[in-house]
């Protein structure tokens, strides 16, 4: 059992390595979907079945990390991607090598910071696989252009905090979770409306480029 | 007797210096004084077993005949013999006398001299323009570094000593020669310009010294640290491993083959620290395994740095004098030309990449186990320093085969790009590269004995003298089945059968060119692009235009990084204050002795008041 | 001893088969019947029994090329724990020299290729060598591991001595591992995605390119010395995914040879499956390797696992 969860933790820090390699948005928001399918598979996992079945919340917060996590907010996001039609990330502010050099880097710092924390009845790679997932969302929205991919940036951070929920079982973890869901949530309806007019306007949907909105003279 | 050796040199400097009139005399007294200070420093070294001091003098001992004998054909038709052979005895007699040395005071004073006459020697070709700028700043680093000894000599005697302060000045001092990182600067300026044999010495012998400076005089000032056996293992460890990685990434850059070879200087240099950084930490964990590792192949490195670099300086200045240019895309197809120059630059290039069976792989092989011991160690500050070594050490085994692949390749394989005429290779110059080569060959199978012997009372040391003997029987074995599938090809495989020659098989192309050939930049540019975020290559591009393109051109170089991002800034910085300062100068004498009184009363009153 | 030596001279037969597994895999995705299992080995007689053909341009480094590669394959062959047995010429340290050895091999074979101032050859060289610098760095980790693993850095020890329940121990960086071996083992080797032995269309290859020149016997060691290659890395792979001691010899024999040819099938899928990569994006996918055994290392350096 112990095994299981350890490999469905390093495959958390595998997805991680290759959301920052790709450049592919529909193989990034795939990446994404895994994440939210594997932290509903998960509790199943750490689960201590010989104590009995787990109740009604253990279920519906399962449930609802599959659902929307791993089909809903990617379906939507597909299909504001298709609505963009931007299909890539082709100029990225920090390259595809240097990102993998870059989340390695943050992967052992997470490590490192998981092994100064030292936090009893917690798998031990919980710590840091949740912390290099918020890493490497936090990364993304700072290195990518594209609305789309910093919105996938957003989703991997949310994944993140709520492997830590998930993984120390914390008591109102659901309900902060749950919050922060509902916040991303509206992060995507905002963003596939706002991405479909953006690229309507400007033919293009560069975040980066947002600043030429701005009212003062250095931004035009 | 090895003081002797050092006394002899100078004597035949001396001498030489005195019958400048008549060069073949001053060439017979220079050859004659070095072969003499050689025998008799081996000799003593021999009889008295010196140590530590021995290994620093070694490189001086091998490379000093074999640069003289080097000599006498290259600096045909380039200046004053006389000078040039009493300056070259002159600084072999300085780097001999400097391992002997131990007090600080007439140390630093043999260490000064030993950057004035070497400079006279990179100087030696002193009409060519471009040198002035690399006289400049091979002056300002001899200089420099001799400022900052002096500033370590006077804090050493302070009573309360300065900790910290006093071990980064004596460092740098002593880095400035043995090419740290940012400290290097001097190397691929120095290296190009001074005559292949100057530069061998220099390369193979003088910059290691910077060590032995550091060994013997930094290090007893370090006891006040809080733990000095850490501060150096971690110092030394992490600029080897930048020097190391940095300078063999600018190394595969450079289109001239001196520079390339000045880099893989530093490299080397970074290796070196990084063994003896090893040594430090592996003393500082106590650790006997790691520490004999890390030692030998700090000995190795350097025996073996001497005697690659040696022959492959000595290959480039015979390939200079061929054809008079150092640049490797213009060249191509020397190995025809100059077939046994070309020969001893291939093999000593594999052994200097560290590649078995040659002598540069055991140097490579006892750090790498030195770092493998720390990895399956307990303590955890010796696994991350073995693995950053082992990786290092790693990588830049993989650059510098990249980097003399393009040094060879370029050089001396496939056909020739711009030389058409090409001089004869002089017996004089590769006779002494054939030596150093068989020495570096050789040293393969005479390092167990020699450790073997050296080392018998060491019971510890018994397991690398094991590994001696199996990689000195390894090279054997793969040597004999080279041999034997070689001959079994020719004398078996293809005998009787038709075997032709023709042109190279350009996938059909009828009429292949050597303009079409890769030349050495375009089989490094793939990887140069990897690594462009570090070099930050200059490009000079002038695409083809229109439907009949006439000329088009392109360019690319890789100017020294430390020169570009960190010194030219910073002395543009201190410029700008001198410009302000000089207004001061303005020519009146009136305002000369005013500034002169105030500052005499600004000092009274400051002593009045502390 | 004896079982080593009858593992190695099984090695030595076996080794240019696996070219034959490969195609058979490939073509049998493609519909198609596709050359025999032995082909390979017919190939090697055949140019054995040829004469040889030289460049006019190329010196004695052409010539000694060849036989220099073969000779470093067959040397980095022998060091290996072959069958499980532990090799005879073992000894501390020979991991590195097993490292060192490929890179002989490469260097000569770069030169060799330079030597013909041919334009494909050095284009070939170009490649190999960037490929080379990221995948001789993830190799060196992965030594590293295993020596944390063991305890020791002779190969045969590093690859068999470790503690049966590494699985166990420390599965994610197991997991990791075998990952980023199978991606060097697809660089060092020259498969899709990296190179393209099959096609000879001269702008797509690497290794193939590098030998355009090569003719009669010295391409029969090309070839052997490439399987010879391939058995090694297989090897590799086997002694690191199963663990050695849960069996007799002669079915460590057994399963070794099993896996080498369970990983050529793997190969052949692999190639069947995806396009080679475009040139820029190949660093990328050797990076990633050199970061998931970065991973690997970390995780087992940290959190256990260690003997």
């Amino acid at each position: 059992m112990n095994m299981t969860v350890s490999l469905i933790l390093t495959a958390f820090m595998a997805v991680c390595l290759l959301l920052s390699a790709s450049s592919r948005l529909l193989h990034c928001i795939r990446m994404v979907a895994l994440q939210g399918v594997l932290l509903g598979v998960l509790p199943c996992f750490m689960w201590n079945w010989e104590s009995g079945v787990p109740g009604g919340e253990f279920w519906f917060s399962s449930f609802i990390n599959i659902a929307v996590k791993g089909v809903l907010l990617p379906v939507m996001l597909v299909r504001a991607m298709h609505k963009a039609g931007v299909k890539r990330e082709l100029e990225p502010l920090a390259g595809y090598s240097w990102s993998l050099l870059i989340i390695t880097v943050a992967g052992a710092l997470a490590l490192w910071l998981s092994r100064s924390l030292e936090l009893s009845g917690v798998p031990v790679l919980a710590v840091p696989a949740a912390a290099m997932t918020v890493f490497t969302g936090l990364f993304i929205i700072i290195s990518r252009r594209k609305a789309i991919t910093q919105a996938l940036g957003f989703l991997a951070f949310e994944n993140g905090i709520a492997l830590f929920g998930v993984a120390m079982h914390l008591e109102y973890g659901f309900f902060v979770e749950l919050g922060i869901l509902l916040d991303v949530l509206v992060l995507v309806f905002v963003m596939g409306i706002a991405v479909f007019q953006i690229s309507r306007e400007f033919e293009h949907i560069d975040a980066d480029r947002l600043n030429l909105l701005t009212d003062t003279e250095e931004g035009k | 007797m090895i003081y002797w050796s050092a006394g002899i040199a100078a004597i035949a400097g001396v001498l030489a210096l005195l019958c400048c009139r008549r060069g073949n005399l001053a060439g017979a007294v220079g050859v004659a004084g070095t072969v003499i200070a050689a025998v008799t420093g081996l000799a003593g070294i021999c009889i008295s077993q010196p140590g530590l001091s021995a290994l620093f003098m070694l490189p001086t001992l091998i490379l000093a005949p074999a640069g003289a004998f080097h000599s006498l054909a290259y600096i045909k038709g380039h200046g004053n013999p006389g000078i040039y052979w009493g300056f070259f005895n002159l600084t072999a007699a300085t780097m001999l006398a400097l391992p002997l040395i131990s007090d600080f005071v007439p140390f630093l004073i043999v260490w000064e001299l030993m950057g004035i006459f070497s400079f006279v020697l990179v100087m030696f070709n002193y009409k060519a323009e471009e040198l002035k700028r690399v006289a400049w700043i091979y002056l300002l680093a001899c200089e420099a570094g001799g400022l900052l000894l002096m500033l370590f000599w006077a804090l050493a005697h302070k009573a309360e000593g300065s900790g910290y302060l006093l071990v980064v000045i004596g460092m740098a001092g002593f880095g400035l020669k043995a090419g740290f990182p940012l400290l290097h600067l001097w190397l691929p300026e120095a290296h190009p310009a001074a005559p292949a044999p100057v530069s061998a010495i220099m390369s193979g012998a003088m910059i290691n010294l910077g060590f032995w400076g550091i060994l013997n005089f930094v290090f007893p000032e370090a006891v006040l640290l809080h733990s000095p056996l850490a501060f150096f293992g971690w110092t030394l460890l992490i600029l080897g491993c930048i020097g190391s990685l940095g300078g063999i990434i600018f190394a595969f850059a450079q289109d001239n083959l001196k520079r390339l070879l000045a880099y893989s200087s530093i490299e080397n240099m970074g290796i070196i620290s990084m063994a003896l950084g090893s040594v430090f930490l592996a003393a500082h964990s106590q650790h006997t395994e790691m520490l004999i590792f890390a030692g030998l192949g700090f000995v190795f490195h350097i025996i073996n740095h001497a005697l690659l670099k040696g022959t492959l300086f000595l290959g480039a200045g015979q390939v200079y004098c061929s054809t008079g240019t150092l640049s490797i895309d213009k060249m191509g197809g020397m190995m025809k030309k100059t077939p046994v120059t070309g020969s001893c630059f291939t093999l000593a290039s594999l052994g200097i990449s560290g590649l078995p069976p040659f002598n540069g792989f055991i140097g490579e092989l006892m750090i790498y186990l030195a770092a493998f011991a720390g990895i399956c160690s307990n303590s955890m500050m010796l696994r991350g320093a073995g693995i950053l070594c082992a990786l290092v050490l790693s990588l830049t085994g993989a650059c510098a085969v990249v980097a003399f692949a393009k040094a060879v390749g370029g050089t001396f394989l496939g056909e020739s790009r711009q030389i058409s005429e090409c001089g004869k290779e002089s017996p004089w110059m590769y006779v002494p590269m054939i030596v150093l080569l068989t020495l570096a060959v050789l040293s393969v199978f005479a390092a167990p004995l020699i450790f073997g012997f050296l080392l018998k009372d060491i019971a510890v040391a018994k397991n690398a003298v094991e590994i001696l003997w199996m990689t000195a029987i390894f090279s054997a074995v793969f040597y004999a089945l080279c041999a034997w599938i070689f001959f079994w090809r020719r004398y078996v495989l293809v005998r009787g059968k038709e075997n032709l020659s023709g042109p190279t098989w350009d996938c059909g192309y009828a009429k292949p060119s050597a303009r079409m050939e890769y030349t050495g930049s375009a089989v490094v540019q793939a990887l140069a692009d990897l690594f462009n975020g570090f070099l930050r290559i200059r490009r000079k591009v002038e695409p083809p235009k229109g439907l009949f393109p006439e000329k088009a051109s392109f360019e690319w170089e890789a100017p020294d990084g430390s020169e570009r991002f960190f010194w030219a800034p910073l002395f543009k910085f201190f410029a700008g204050i001198s410009d302000r300062v000089h207004k001061f100068q303005s020519g009146y004498l009136h305002m000369y002795v005013l500034i002169m009184t105030i500052a005499l009363i600004a000092m009274i009153v400051w002593a009045i008041l502390c | 001893m004896k079982y080593f030596i009858v593992n190695a001279l099984l090695a030595l037969i076996l080794a240019p088969v696996l070219f034959g597994v490969i195609n058979k895999v490939k073509a049998f995705f493609a519909g198609r019947k596709g050359p025999r299992i032995m082909q390979t080995w017919y190939d090697i007689f055949k140019l054995l029994r040829k004469g040889t053909v030289y460049s006019t341009s190329s010196t004695w480094i052409f010539r000694i090329a060849p036989v220099g590669t073969l000779a470093a394959c067959l040397m980095a062959l022998l060091f290996l724990p072959l069958g499980y047995a532990h090799s005879p010429l073992g000894f501390q340290g020979d991991a590195l020299l097993f490292l060192y050895l490929l890179g002989l091999g490469r260097m000569l074979t770069v030169l060799g290729a330079l030597d013909t101032a041919s334009s494909f050859e050095g284009m070939g060289a170009a490649r190999e060598l960037q490929f080379s610098v990221i995948s001789e760095g993830t190799l060196l980790l992965l030594l590293a591991f295993l020596a944390i693993q063991s305890g020791s850095c002779e190969l045969s020890v590093m690859l068999c001595g470790r503690p049966c329940d590494f699985w166990g121990a420390s599965a994610p960086s197991m997991v990791l591992s075998a990952v980023a071996l199978y991606v060097v083992l697809l660089t060092e080797c020259c498969r899709v995605p990296v190179d393209d032995p099959e096609t000879h269309l001269e702008l797509t290859m690497i290794h193939e390119a590098m030998i355009l020149d090569n003719s009669g016997p010295d391409l029969a060691f090309i070839h052997y010395g490439a399987g010879l290659k391939l058995w090694i890395f297989g090897s590799i792979f086997a002694a690191l995914v199963i663990p050695a001691g849960a069996f007799s010899p002669w079915m460590g024999t057994l399963v070794m040879t099993g896996i080498c040819f369970i990983l050529a099938v793997a190969v052949g899928i692999t190639e069947s499956m995806m396009a080679r990569y475009r040139f820029l994006k190949v660093p990328q996918m050797l990076m990633g390797g050199f970061c998931i055994e970065f991973g690997a290392l970390a995780l087992l350096l940290l959190l256990g696992g260690v003997k």
